[in-house]
């Protein structure tokens, strides 16, 4: 089971799972076996796949409590194809016989149609447990031997005579019953579900529709919100978008500046993390996405150097992290395709001197969580 | 290691096939439908809805009741983790096996790295895999349980397991 191809430039002459499986003829195995030997790329796959089909295989196991057992396999196995949960299940309990009385029949959360059939006078006819070879008991416990079903229990035990109608209410006035049979019969339970499901979508389908019109109105273009705000002042046209701010703190501009306003109003934004260790001369190459976890997004900064420079996140609106690479290279690293349910994107890198400013614009609020790593030097963005 | 050793129950040479096959394979069948589906409460009553139906169809196993058994839970699964149309009507409540799980499943079976490595594959790779390196099927067995044909199962585990690997280099940090 090999294969002559190569993917994006890295061999994959073997196919790991073969050789791991065992699944090559002699005459493949003795090739794979040969260009093992000298395919470095091919040999570190497979130690790869081994080491993570031991990672599977060590998977703890829970174990099942042997009460839950008993239960399970009264409610998995039909009576007709049960012998004995003793001798079936083996000895996981000590002894069956349980002197304990086991207030309900079973621990299940039955079916509907489970629990009639098991209340059904046929269910009586089944063999009883404690016919089977019981331990001698000296003294006769209150309850007969078994605990499975509790009623037969019931049946076992001295039966006292009773009416057969005696569950049955008193004889009521002959008015109330006619009264009673001339009474609508009840709904099926199937049509009454299907009526309240069939409610609860409409209903549900409602609000959804009225969530939305509702966003459209508020939301879109300004809608109704802009309605609220207050115009901005004539004497701060600069301060109109958030977006003039962002770009005035982390840029200061050499221009002079249109407005005077702008350098009041354009207070440093607040450093969320200040990390590594000031190496200086590193490389940022790559940017990527970092996780599978849908909780959070998690972006990743590959460096080249020798250590961490020092890396400043701040954050100057909630749509805006900027992230400072202090005396670090990579204008042109690219930044393509970064796009998640909380990124809307990374602008292209900006040298600043010997500093580089990477802009993350966000597409929704996020609480930023920032690490470095070493070896390779990486700084880790996570954002929740 | 915290790996727990189940011990295969004595006693099972007597009783029905069925019987025997509950006594031997509920554990691990229990573990693997946990691990596929990734929920742990409802593993329990998956498990039990897969004997009862094996029981009620009386039909034939053409590769073994284990694996018959083995096919009808990664169905159940793969009903189960089907994504809902929208206001799609919801089935049945699963039965919940009351007592299970206890701390110590629960323990066992956390979402520690390679289990959320697990989850974050394609359901078809993660029983691909699962039922290879968790349950240890055989080809075949894993051929008739998967639908898949045997000579292609090689180049479904390299993909599972390449990728589950990658996953897992991504997040064990």
């Amino acid at each position: 089971m090999t294969t002559s191809s190569s993917e994006r430039g890295r061999c994959t002459r073997i196919s790991p799972s073969a050789v791991l499986d065992d699944r090559l003829e002699s005459k493949d195995l003795e090739w794979a076996l040969d260009h093992l030997k000298s395919c470095d790329v091919c040999r570190d796959r497979v130690e790869e796949f081994r080491e993570i089909v031991v990672r599977v295989d060590r998977l703890p196991i829970a174990s099942i409590p042997p009460s839950v057992l008993r239960d399970a396999y009264t409610w998995a196995i039909p009576e007709g194809l049960r012998t004995d949960p003793d001798l079936a299940l083996g000895p996981m309990e000590g002894t069956l016989v349980t002197a304990e009385p086991r207030p309900e029949p079973t621990r299940f959360e039955l079916p509907r149609w489970e629990a009639s059939t098991r209340e059904a006078p046929a269910a009586l006819g089944r063999p009883a447990i404690a016919d089977q070879p019981s331990p001698p008991p000296p003294p006769p416990p209150p309850l007969p031997t078994q605990s499975l079903f509790p009623l037969e229990d019931a049946i076992s035990t001295p039966v006292h005579e009773v009416a057969l109608d005696s569950h049955r209410e008193e004889a009521r006035p002959i008015g109330e019953e006619t009264k009673a049979e001339e009474s609508p019969p009840l709904e099926p339970d199937a049509r009454r579900e299907a009526r309240v499901a069939t409610m609860t979508r409409v209903s549900v389908g409602l609000v959804a529709a009225a969530c939305v019109v509702l966003a459209g109105l508020l939301y879109v273009d300004g809608g109704l919100l802009t309605a609220f705000r207050t115009p901005p002042s004539p004497s701060h046209p600069a301060s109109a978008g958030p977006r003039t701010s962002t770009a005035a703190s982390v840029k200061p501009s050499r221009a002079p500046s249109p407005s005077a306003s702008i350098t009041p109003t354009a207070s440093a934004p607040a450093a969320i993390a200040t990390l590594g260790d000031g190496v200086a001369g590193d490389q940022v190459f790559r940017i990527r996405l970092g996780t599978a976890d849908p909780r959070f997004t998690r972006l990743v900064f590959d460096m080249n150097g020798q250590g961490l420079p020092a890396m400043t996140v701040t954050q100057p609106d909630a749509q805006h992290l900027v992230v400072t690479f202090k005396d670090t290279t990579g204008a042109g690293t690219p930044v393509g395709g970064l796009r998640t349910v909380r990124l809307a994107g990374v602008e292209p890198a900006v040298q600043q001197g010997n500093d580089l400013v990477f802009t993350v614009d966000l597409a929704r609020a996020v609480q930023v969580k920032a690490f470095t790593l070493t070896g390779p030097p990486r700084l880790v963005l996570d954002l929740y | 290691m915290d790996q727990v050793h189940v011990e295969a129950p004595v006693g099972t040479t007597v009783g029905t096939p069925l019987e025997r096959a509950f006594a031997s394979d509920f554990a691990i069948l229990l573990n693997y439908v946990a691990r596929l589906t990734d929920r742990i409460d409802e593993a329990g009553g998956i498990t039990c809805e897969t004997f009862r139906e094996i029981a009620e169809r009386r039909g034939a196993a053409p590769a073994g009741l284990r694996a018959e058994l083995l096919r009808v839970a990664t169905q159940r699964c793969r009903d189960l983790v089907r994504p809902r149309r929208w206001f799609g009507r919801r089935s049945a409540g699963t039965l919940l096996l009351e007592g299970f799980p206890d701390a110590d499943a629960r323990k066992a079976l956390r979402r520690d790295t390679v289990q959320r490595a697990l989850a974050a594959l394609a359901f078809e790779e993660r029983a691909t895999v699962l039922l290879r390196d968790f349950v240890h099927l055989s080809y075949p067995e894993m051929s008739y349980v998967l639908g898949v044909p045997e000579r292609k199962l090689v180049h479904a585990l390299d993909r599972g397991r390449a990728e589950l690997s990658e996953i897992y280099d991504y997040i064990k940090f």
